[in-house]
């Protein structure tokens, strides 16, 4: 009998279409605990270290651990665990929302991608019933709209993983976004995914994880809450002022890295602050699963240049399109979170990326004349423009440009 | 100690506006007021200045402040030159600047760094080595200081004078001022203005300031509004007139000590150290061993004070806030609250209280008092619900503090109508059968609730075969559907079998499972999305209440979910709120 996981782990080799089921190894499970440890075991065990990141040999892996999905308090995210391209190790990215938790109920605590499909695919499970499908209508679109045009096509209740432009190019900087705007971003697991020719995981899950004791779980749980509730920190200020809530505290202390880590105190960081988000753009708090703080920032933008809608930003992408690029028009890192958004990038590489290229311009290193304009830190528009210039080539193939 | 004739005056009138509390910010309010041509009384439990303001240390900087802080202080510092002549009394300012001193290698990258962030805002500080500061301070200890930072235009001047200073010129431009005069409770009468209660009769007044330092928090609580003041105990020791050993204020990075010499020629130094609590007097016993280290360590800096006599201590309490600046905010119509200084408010008082003053004149909050709102600590005290590990308790604890209403009441959050302390409901708040009241407006879509409901009622966790069920609409609306026991149940007139019968004091509408066929007739029926088909039992099931104990709103944080009695006019408007929401949510429901 399993308590807290569910016993199973599904792997799926896109190679030869097989899918199959193995049983969890409680003892294995136990010594290396939760989805990071587990999967990290397995890449070890059953991949040589030595295999080109973006090559078929590559495995992928999603894990949960043993308190997603049970309502311990916050536990809600999910790993994603292969061959980094970007860093040549192993990666370990992670992401909140409802995916992990939907894996759970489907009743996996891992799921092994293995191969490459010979055609862009994506992967509709429903609890026991697992199905490879043809994605080639979905190259080429957006988080968002993969997510949507999954769901359409398979259930509305179903919570998608998927890779946006960037991860189909193989971008370093891509990662796997779920839940529409979540994205378990670092190390380039986006590319892997591509690499695999894998677009989408749709989950849909009905299944029940057992508690070996109920009742005292949930007081333990209710225990925790109080905790939560009772801190300041946890329910004051991520609530009121989300992840960012630590850039004017980072920036008091002076180490807030600035224009490309060269200055350490931002002069822009009040403008940009999760104060400012909260006071300007902020619609809304989102939870993810079972948390209750609720630190995720629904904003929007209204008007001007920089308009558009959704999630963040977050502490990290205010400091690397921010801070490190010296711009403290809030508007415009929002615009540059939901660019990274909507081509499927980790925004806080892509943010460094940009503040880069602009100390190299500023240094001389490189000319105007391979730029096409002058990139100087603190201007929005050109941090805008470069962060454009990050967009996959062909992503808007015949589309209005966002 | 003021004639009674006074505070009769003000008994038989309603004054424009009373402050509470008779320290700088009070007199200053005062001052300036009555300078606009108000009429103003002011009420001061003790005497003027008895309270932080007439025991601070007399620091006028802006530098070492948080960012919020520095407009007011820079406004604060162009101000001071001006008030010995305005007010008629020698305030002892003067401005030779303030250093702030480094005393360990660890402090000096840290220092550095907060100078620049004060440059970035404008603030003229600079970093001085050893060399430059001992030469600027010969009789500094060398060895015990590694640098400083030195903001030219700070300065000091006497607290106690400035207060009082404030308070004689205010009288002479027509306030009133009642001492000895504890207010206990501030109500609002029906003809809109404000009643004070107080231990010499009840004051009337349009608007209240309350200004009362260490007694704030209690005043304001007694209102219903709960600010989350700590009183913070600061020592202050003076020692006897020395010969001059320098002019400028000091503080230190890494400890709460502060010095400056007086006009006079005694040392006046000390810092804040205990927590008390607010039930404690005003003049609390000095602790002799906060004295020892603050004596100790002035000599470390500034040798020659070893040969100095202490001629008198005191202490005092200020109370602060969890982010170390004030509160200055409206609390409702007829109250402004300017609280919780953190131990620095003594030179921003004036000008916290020139613009309380401008405020009540123009009905607009300056600009400079915006970062001091208090809807800052919202979230933050709404948490005060404590679960206590059982789902009565919980409840008991919660039916005490929300008292909002079901549906789009987030404005004002907070507000407490009963007692924090009393942990049963009040009578009409347990009267009547209780109901699960859903705010979708502090939803966060968490999905706890469905959680909770899953091994409530089946011991195991899982999204289906839930009784309560989180439904999106879109990104920015969610809110969890379950039964609302519907008084005339379609539900119920739909089942053929009996299979949906109501009992219990909450009036509730269960399922016999035994009587239920699963022909899914209730299923369709309810308007709602209330009731849902579980497989695994062949028969419907809906929300129970959990026999009067609901897990859904127990494991709510947010305060999204709440199980409590609803009045008539309540209820009606939930029901059209109810279709509403299900219109609204549409396909999500499914």
């Amino acid at each position: 009998m399993y308590h807290g996981y569910t016993g199973t782990i599904l792997r799926i080799n896109l190679t030869d279409r097989r899918v199959s089921k193995e049983p969890l190894d409680l003892s294995l499970a136990e010594k290396f605990v939760g989805g990071r440890g587990l999967t990290s075991y397995l890449l070890y065990r059953e991949m040589d270290p030595a295999v080109d990141a973006l090559s078929p040999e590559n495995k992928l892996m999603f894990g949960t651990g043993p308190l997603t999905a049970t309502g311990a308090v916050a536990a809600s995210r999910y790993v994603v665990v292969c061959k980094a391209p970007l860093t040549g190790t192993i990666a370990c990215s992670n992401s909140g929302g409802f995916f992990g938790p939907e894996m759970k109920f489907a009743g996996y605590d891992v799921i092994i991608f293995e191969g490459k499909a010979d055609k862009p695919v994506y992967i509709w499970i429903e609890d026991d019933k697992v199905e490879i499908r043809s994605a080639e209508k979905l190259m080429g679109l957006t988080p968002e709209e993969t997510e949507d045009a999954v769901r359409a096509a398979t259930s509305q209740l179903a919570k998608v993983a998927c890779i946006g432009p960037a991860g189909e190019k193989l971008s370093l900087l891509a990662g796997v976004v779920n839940d529409r705007q979540r994205l378990a971003a670092r190390s380039g697991v986006g590319a892997v995914m591509g690499s695999k020719n894998l677009k989408a995981v749709a989950v849909l899950g009905t299944g029940s994880i057992c508690l070996a004791d109920p009742e005292g779980f949930w007081l333990a749980a209710l225990d925790v809450l109080k905790k939560i509730v009772n801190d300041p920190v946890s329910f004051g200020s991520f609530r009121a002022y989300g992840t960012a809530n630590l850039v004017n505290l980072i920036n008091e202390m002076g180490a807030y890295p600035t224009r490309n880590f060269l200055e350490e105190v931002f002069e822009g960081a009040p403008a940009t602050s999760g104060e400012a988000i909260a006071e300007r753009i902020l619609l809304k708090n989102r939870a993810c699963f079972a948390c209750p703080i609720a630190c995720t920032r629904v904003s929007e933008v209204k008007d001007g240049p920089y308009s558009g809608r959704g999630e963040g930003p977050e502490y990290e992408t205010t400091w690397s399109f921010g801070a490190m690029c010296g711009v403290s028009n809030l508007d415009a890192v929002a615009k540059a979170n939901f660019l990274c958004r909507d081509y499927g990038i980790d925004s806080m590489s892509a943010g460094a990326t940009v503040a880069c290229a602009m100390e190299l311009y500023e240094k001389g290193y490189v000319p105007q004349s391979d730029i096409g304009f002058p990139l100087r830190f603190g201007d929005a528009d050109a941090m805008i423009r470069a962060g454009r210039a990050l967009r996959p080539p062909r992503m808007f193939h015949g589309r209005e440009e966002t | 100690m003021i004639g009674n004739w006074q505070w009769v005056m003000a008994f038989n009138g309603t004054s424009d506006v009373i402050i509470i509390g008779g320290g700088i910010v009070g007199c200053a309010a005062a001052y300036y007021l009555a300078k606009r041509g108000a009429n103003v009384t002011l009420l001061e439990r003790g005497g003027v200045g008895s309270g932080a303001s007439g025991r601070s240390g007399g620091g006028v900087r802006q530098s070492a402040r948080v960012s919020a802080e520095i407009p007011l202080a820079a406004e604060s510092v162009a101000l001071f030159p001006t008030l010995s002549d305005e007010l008629g009394v020698d305030i002892e300012y003067v401005r030779r600047g303030n250093l702030r001193l480094v005393e360990s290698v660890d402090h000096i990258r840290p220092m550095q760094v907060d100078i620049k962030r004060q440059q970035a805002l404008g603030l003229d500080v600079q970093w001085l080595g050893q060399a430059e500061v001992c030469e600027m301070v010969p009789s500094l200890q060398r060895e015990s200081v590694l640098g400083a930072s030195f903001c030219p235009t700070d300065g000091h001047a006497n607290p106690l004078k400035l207060t009082t200073g404030f308070a004689s010129a205010a009288r002479r431009a027509g306030a009133q001022f009642v001492t000895g005069c504890e207010v206990r409770s501030v109500r609002q009468a029906d003809s809109g203005e404000a009643v004070l209660e107080t231990s010499r009769g009840d004051f009337r007044a349009k608007t209240v300031i309350v200004a009362a330092g260490a007694g704030a928090q209690k005043l304001c609580l007694s209102m219903g509004f709960d600010l989350p003041l700590a009183n913070m105990r600061y020592e202050s020791l003076i020692t006897e007139a020395v010969p001059p050993l320098f002019s400028q204020m000091f503080g230190v990075a890494a400890a709460d000590l502060f010095f400056r010499q007086t006009q006079h020629g005694s040392v006046h130094f000390g810092g804040g150290l205990v927590q008390q609590s607010e039930s404690e007097a005003t003049t609390p016993p000095s602790a002799c061993e906060n004295l020892q280290l603050a004596a100790e360590h002035i000599v470390r800096l500034i040798p020659q004070l070893g040969r100095a006599n202490l001629v008198r201590t005191w202490g005092g309490l200020d109370p602060s806030t969890p982010d170390g600046i004030p509160i200055i905010d409206r609390l409702d119509e007829n109250v402004l609250v300017a609280a919780g200084f953190c131990g620095h408010g003594f030179a921003i008082g004036p000008v916290v209280g020139r613009r309380l003053a401008e405020w009540i004149a123009n009905g607009e909050k300056p600009q400079t008092l915006a970062p001091f709102k208090r809807s800052r600590f919202d979230s933050w005290l709404q948490t005060k619900w404590t679960p206590t590990g059982s789902f009565e308790a919980v409840l008991a604890t919660e039916a005490t503090q929300v008292a909002d209403s079901g549906n789009g009441a987030t404005g004002d959050g907070w507000r407490v109508t009963a007692s924090r302390d009393t942990r049963h409901p009040s009578p009409e708040e347990a009267a009547g059968p209780k109901i699960i009241v859903v705010d979708p407006s502090k939803c966060t879509g968490c999905r706890m609730c469905e959680m909770a409901c899953s091994i409530h009622h089946t011991h195991t966790a899982r999204q289906t075969q839930v009784r309560i069920k989180v439904a999106y609409a879109s990104d920015d609306f969610y809110m969890p559907i379950a039964c609302i026991h519907c008084e005339e149940a379609y539900c119920m007139e739909a089942c053929v079998f009996e299979a949906l019968v109501r009992d219990g004091p909450n009036a509730v509408i269960r399922v016999v499972d035994e009587n239920c066929t699963a022909c899914m007739l209730c299923v369709d029926a309810c308007p709602y999305g209330g009731i849902t088909y579980s497989e695994e039992k062949d028969a419907v099931i809906k929300c129970d209440l959990c026999g009067g104990d609901p897990a859904c709103a127990a494991y709510c944080a947010p305060g999204a979910i709440r199980f409590r009695a609803v009045a008539e006019a309540e209820w009606e408007r939930m029901k059209a709120n109810a279709m509403d929401n299900v219109g609204k949510l549409g396909q999500g429901l499914k």
